[in-house]
């Protein structure tokens, strides 16, 4: 619901909005009720100012969602094998009532070969886990115009959140039933700033356009959290510390914080909206670097619209034709885990060692760390024929240097990683866009939309070893992939899979070996020497190369890795969307596609598994698998883990990550006016709105877009199919 | 009047644009953690506070991912490493493991390869604790530095215990990383300089007499430091890990003399019969929980403020704890082993059974150590947050020690007595032992180690020195391990140099000789 109006030089806005989601598991869903007030003034020619004040508060439960196995209920369903019941059986096989919640008592299973003395399911139902937050938002603004061609822009912009998370635990089954009930409360804030000043000139001289503004910007970003536990409870619905009657764990809390200031210009200057030509530079300071905070980064870039120069003034169809490029170099230093906010310094971890600290070293910080940089070239052109197709093609070629990652270090030296700059990576692709205007009538429409990216991503220089002075020539540290020079950052490194052996039933798998002695077999003496790192020791041994043997190997120790040739990155992904209309009714569909690229798919490794008897879930494939000998089977013999290597991570569970969804379905339909007049209604809209309806993959329920490298695991929330209706009226 | 405006203006917003904030606003500290910048200043005001780095080298030993596998709950400091021993000798196994917590290192899938990151979390573990006992060390001035008169007192005594821990940690790791005591065998690699980067691996007599110069230095050093909370490595805390280095390689006169000395300070008591078991008829005695039990030499008090829950040796251990035996998956003593315990003896009723669960779902845990270690309000799942101590060092391996170091110096007679000695707190009738001699003396010995040490990890030790096969028992999930022998040296039985390491130390051939 919205209020606006004002009068004169003042104009106000005013809304509230409620949303409740009920989510499809039990204790899931998502209410917000939010208010948006708004004022904008103009008193004089030269001044104008407003302020936006906006608030929600939200409520969330989300019960069952945690990242362990025994209380997360998307994994427990996925993994639990189905002769498992939910709830407790008696003698004769009947449930029994439960007399604290009502209902029946659920079967926590011990002894249970899956997950014991756990049930998901009633953790979800009889536990709580639930927050509440408010977040509130300022927005102010007050700019003046002075001297004809200049303008002062001031914005200050403000957020606070604040949240209190509940997570208890029941006294009567369960966990917790020990300490009879037990309660965290998380309490979180935040709060954000950004201020921003800028002097801007506009100038119109003839044909000359130019634009340009120098600024400043100051941002701010502080989090603080602070959590207690307590058990013993009174009241089994209760909520607050006074109901727990003991102190559980000592209450803990901290606080991080980062700020980012920027000085920047830019001129745009443009003659006669035919040559357009724009120039940035700016100058970044970074709190969470220490010696290096400052970085300077630039940007230029030329446009020519073709359709305006008098050689294709008569070329009718050509409605518009621009042809772009620019260069220029931009910085990065997103610190995606908070201690990297303080990656300069040595950070140890306080730790009470009864009551006096201790001082343990936790992360080793690295004071010259500075900006990462890109270096970017694009060039592209966006054009309109007829009114019928217009789109837009861009080609990119981005260079980065200097990346921030994480060097593994020898664990021998006392610790394990710490951050630096370095490495040379290029990334480089298209992007495109075709929208076609199939249809267009003075009561229809057929509009058809299609984009879609390609990137290539290959490391140009690998990272340096401080130890060696080389650069580093393979680097494993990430499972199941290796970087190298050449290759991009996803290429996958694995043993191959060489099918099931038909006389026993074991998985084999690629095995290389130096055969000193010539005689094809391995005997692990005589100067024959097992490979495990193919790559590695071809670099290591060139001259092996040629007394290699490429052989198979049921042992999963023995098993060699390589590059095979596949990698996770998809050849082109995007989106297409087709919408009509016809007399006021409308229907869109909205589809979105990936093409190339493999992913591990790890759940259905699990599913695959060689466990005991109970322990894990089996997908319906293991029903084809080997059983006695002469079978021919592509599924490894089940013997209740007595195998070993059954699942090792092999290109066996690398799946094709090609896909195409059907994310959107919208039909709607407009009432004509002269039904809706009669009633004193401007318009009316009917709409019927289905997402995330359809998606088709490699395997059923496998789901590659849910990570960069489409690897797929058992915890996150499936994403939900709903069906929304709608009614808009307009007065 | 227009004009004053517009200069006002630009006054502002180049005043806005140029000055921009003020210097220290791209200056953060961190509160989640203490930078190394902040605890020197803060030191240098409050003195007390130095005393945390010497701290850090002990709170490593309880804390959770000191062994650098954050999320594994296998990680959690000295007790895992002790646990991870009596697994691989076979005396720790499990019927059941449906979660699956250190099944990789009972099945033996961990030790032969290098690749498992089980590999990994000692060898973190253990150079985590080098590190912070190398600056420690190196901010002392080093090994020899003189330290001399009153004024240095503390600093001496700060150095002792940093030197004995990095010794410590070398024993250890040559423990876990070699498959036996060979001279010349390479070993692991040696650091005793804060500025050393990816050492190479070197032979083992090169690091053990690393070991015995800080040791002896150390006890040096700690000649009247006093630690009544015994949290800390004293005198006798580092002669007894001199004590293990020398019988290591065998050298026993040296053992000898060692032991004697410690039991001879008589500040200790052998933990008695009723402190090493729970009496189901009296409800009293036992626990292994009380850092203030007379028998413990050194061990970790630990309360709330820890803030261990699951991820601890309780937690893997004790039914009494909301912990993985309460959830039905025990760690439980072999069969092999609790058959060689003798009728008469208290220690075979350390091990018992608890009903879990009732009605058609009740499910029996067997050969539990339900009276070994344990809570004390011993109520199942009672407790969450460990308050329970951890035991690192005791008198009665002082004790055994000498005994064995009798034993192979052909003391036999004086190896009898001691033994006996040892026994009347746990055995009725002792006279079995005049029997033994030679082999079956040192094998009863052994035994000895692996009933008295069960859980504690000094069985371990005991089998590097002893030499002999493994025979696993049969109570265990992995079919194909039950029952079966290991022979000595087995490269199931020892640890591999991990992959990470071999990755990014350029000094570490991919596979070093002593795989």
């Amino acid at each position: 619901m919205s209020i606006s109006g004002g009068s004169g030089k003042t104009r106000f806005f005013a809304s509230l909005g409620y949303t409740n989601d009920i989510g499809y598991t039990v204790n899931s869903s998502y209410e917000r009720f939010s208010a948006r007030t708004s004022i904008n003034t103009n008193p004089y020619e030269w001044m104008t100012a407003g302020l936006t004040m906006n608030y929600a508060l939200t409520n969330t439960k989300d019960g069952g969602q945690s990242s362990y196995s025994s209380t997360n209920l998307f994994t427990f369903i996925d993994d639990i094998p189905p002769l498992f019941g939910v709830f407790m059986r008696d003698a004769q096989g009947k449930k029994i009532p439960d007399p604290h919640f009502g209902g029946y008592q659920y079967d926590f299973g011990i002894g249970r070969p899956y997950s014991t003395g756990s049930n998901a399911i009633a953790a979800a139902d009889l536990d709580k886990s639930k927050s509440t937050a408010d977040n509130m938002g300022l927005n102010a603004h007050i700019n003046f115009k002075f001297l004809k061609y200049f303008t002062l822009e001031n914005k200050f912009q403000a957020t606070k959140f604040r949240e209190v998370e509940i997570a208890a635990t029941n006294p009567f089954y369960g966990s917790e039933v020990g300490s009879n009930g037990s309660i965290t409360r998380y309490n979180t804030t935040s709060l954000s700033w950004t201020g921003l000043n800028m002097l801007r000139f506009n100038h119109t001289m003839n044909a000359h356009n130019i634009e340009a503004f120098v600024a400043h910007e100051a941002t701010s970003y502080k989090y603080d959290i602070e959590w207690a536990s307590k058990k013993n409870m009174v009241d089994p619905n209760g909520e607050h510390f006074r109901n727990f009657l003991e102190i559980q764990g000592l209450p803990d809390g901290y606080g991080y914080e980062y700020a980012l200031e920027s000085y920047f210009g830019q001129l745009n200057y443009d003659w006669s909206g035919k040559y357009f030509f724009s120039g940035t530079v700016r100058r970044d300071g970074a709190s969470r670097f220490k010696n290096n905070k400052w970085g300077t980064f630039y940007s230029i870039g030329v446009a020519w619209m073709l359709n305006r120069e008098s050689f294709l003034k008569n070329v009718d169809w050509l409605k518009m034709l621009k042809i772009k490029a620019s260069y220029g170099t931009l910085g990065q230093q997103a610190a995606p885990e908070t201690y990297l906010y303080y990656s300069g310094e040595d950070l140890y971890k306080i730790v009470p060692l009864g009551k006096k600290p201790s001082f343990v070293l936790d992360k080793k910080g690295n004071p010259d760390l500075t900006w990462e940089k890109s270096n970017m070239f694009q060039a592209g052109l966006e054009f309109n024929i007829g009114n019928y197709l217009e789109g837009g093609i861009d080609f990119y070629v981005k260079n980065t240097s200097d990346m921030l990652f994480d060097r593994r270090v020898a664990p021998s030296n006392g610790y394990a990683i710490y951050q630096v700059n370095d490495g040379l990576l290029r990334n480089s692709g298209i992007d495109f866009e075709l929208i076609g205007h199939v249809l267009k009538g003075k009561d229809y429409f057929l509009d058809i939309k299609v984009n879609g990216g390609h990137f290539r991503n290959r490391i140009i220089t690998m990272p340096l070893d401080p130890s060696t002075g080389k650069t580093v020539y393979l680097d494993e540290s990430l499972s199941g992939y290796a970087r190298a020079e050449g290759h991009s950052l996803y290429d996958h490194y694995m043993p191959t899979y060489l099918g099931v052996d038909s006389k026993t039933g074991l998985a084999q798998y690629s095995f290389v070996f130096f055969d000193e002695n010539g005689d094809g077999k391995y005997s692990g003496k005589d100067g024959d020497k097992r490979v495990s790192s193919l790559e590695r020791y071809l670099y290591e041994n060139p001259d092996h190369k040629e007394k290699l043997v490429y052989d198979k190997t049921t042992s999963g120790e023995l098993a060699t890795s390589s590059f095979i040739g596949k990698t996770a990155l998809p050849t082109l992904r995007g989106s297409f969307n087709i919408s009509g209309g016809f007399k006021g009714i409308e229907l869109s569909l909205q589809f979105t596609y990936g093409i190339g690229g493999y992913a591990y798919d790890r759940q259905y490794a699990g599913f695959m598994s060689n466990d005991l008897p109970g322990k894990n879930n089996f997908h319906v494939d293991m029903r084809k698998r080997w059983k006695e000998e002469g079978d021919i089977s592509d599924i490894p013999r089940l013997n209740a883990g007595y195998d070993k290597y059954t699942t090792i991570r092999s290109d066996r569970f690398l799946v094709k990550s090609d896909y195409i969804g059907l994310n959107n379905v919208r039909l709607g339909y407009n009432l004509p006016k002269e039904w809706i007049s009669k009633i004193k209604l401007d318009n009316m809209y009917l709409w019927l709105s289905g997402d995330n309806v359809m998606l088709l993959t490699a395997r059923k329920g496998f789901n590659p877009t849910t990570s960069l490298s489409g690897a797929s695991s058992g915890y996150t929330y499936p994403p939900l199919t709903t069906f929304t209706a709608g009614i808009r009226l307009g007065f | 009047m227009r004009k004053y405006i517009t200069t006002l203006f630009v006054t502002l917003g180049l005043s806005g644009i140029l000055s921009g904030c003020g210097a220290d606003f791209l200056e953060k500290e961190p509160t989640q953690y203490i930078s190394g910048k902040k605890i020197a200043e803060l030191s240098q005001k409050d003195p007390k506070l130095a005393e945390g780095n010497l701290s850090s080298m002990y709170a490593i030993l309880t804390k959770e991912e000191s062994g650098g596998l954050p999320g594994n709950q296998e990680d959690y400091g000295q007790k895992s490493m002790d646990l991870i021993f009596d697994m691989l000798i076979g005396d720790i196994c499990k019927p059941v493991a449906p979660y699956g917590w250190y099944t990789p290192q009972l099945q033996y899938n961990v030790s032969p390869d290098y690749s498992n990151l089980g590999n990994y979390m000692p060898w973190r573990y253990y150079y985590r604790i080098i590190l912070a006992a190398n600056e420690l060390i190196e901010s002392l001035g080093g090994r020899d530095a003189a330290l001399e008169g009153e004024e240095s007192t503390s600093a001496r005594h700060f150095l002792g215990q940093a030197l004995a821990m990095r010794a410590n940690s070398y024993f250890y790791l040559l423990q876990y990383y070699t498959p036996k005591y060979e001279k010349d065998g390479l070993s692991v690699s040696l650091y005793l300089s804060k500025s050393d980067v990816n050492m190479p691996l070197v032979a083992q007599d090169k690091v053990y007499a690393e070991i015995f110069a800080d040791l002896d230095r150390a006890i040096k050093l700690l000649d009247g430091f006093e630690n009544k909370e015994k949290t800390q490595i004293d005198q006798n805390v580092a002669k007894g890990i001199l004590a293990y280095a020398n019988a290591a390689v065998g050298n026993y006169n040296e053992v000898k003399r060692l032991t004697d000395e410690i039991i001879a300070t008589n500040k200790y008591r052998q933990m008695s019969k009723t402190e090493v078991c729970f009496d189901e008829k009296t409800k009293k005695g036992g626990g292994f929980n009380d850092i203030r039990t007379p028998g413990w030499m050194w061990g970790a008090d630990i309360d709330e403020s820890a803030g261990l829950d699951l991820v601890s040796f309780w937690g893997h251990m004790d039914v009494f704890y909301v912990s993985y035996p309460s959830v039905g998956e025990a760690l439980c003593i072999s069969d092999a082993l609790y058959g060689k315990i003798r009728e008469d003896d208290v220690r075979k009723a350390q091990f018992g059974s608890v009903v879990m669960g009732s009605g058609a779902n009740a499910t029996r845990l067997s050969l539990i150590p339900n009276n070994k270690f344990f809570n004390a309000a011993r109520k199942i799942q009672g407790q969450r947050k460990v308050i329970d101590d951890y035991v690192f060092m005791r008198i009665s391996e002082m004790i055994l020690l000498n005994v064995e170091a009798k034993a192979f110096l052909n003391d036999e007679s004086g190896a009898k007595a001691t033994l006996k000695n040892f026994l009347k707190e746990r055995i009725t009738d002792t006279a079995y032992v005049d029997g033994l001699s030679g082999d079956a003396l040192k094998e009863e010995i052994q035994t000895q180690w692996r009933i008295e040490f069960w859980g504690e990890g000094k069985a371990f030790l005991a089998h590097k020195r002893f030499g002999k096969d493994v025979v696993l028992g049969k109570n265990r999930f992995d079919v194909a391990n039950q029952g079966i022998t290991i022979p000595f040296a087995d490269k199931r039985l020892y640890y591999k140099v991990p992959k990470n390491e071999r990755d990014n130390n350029p000094n570490i051939p991919v596979v070093p000789s002593n795989d």
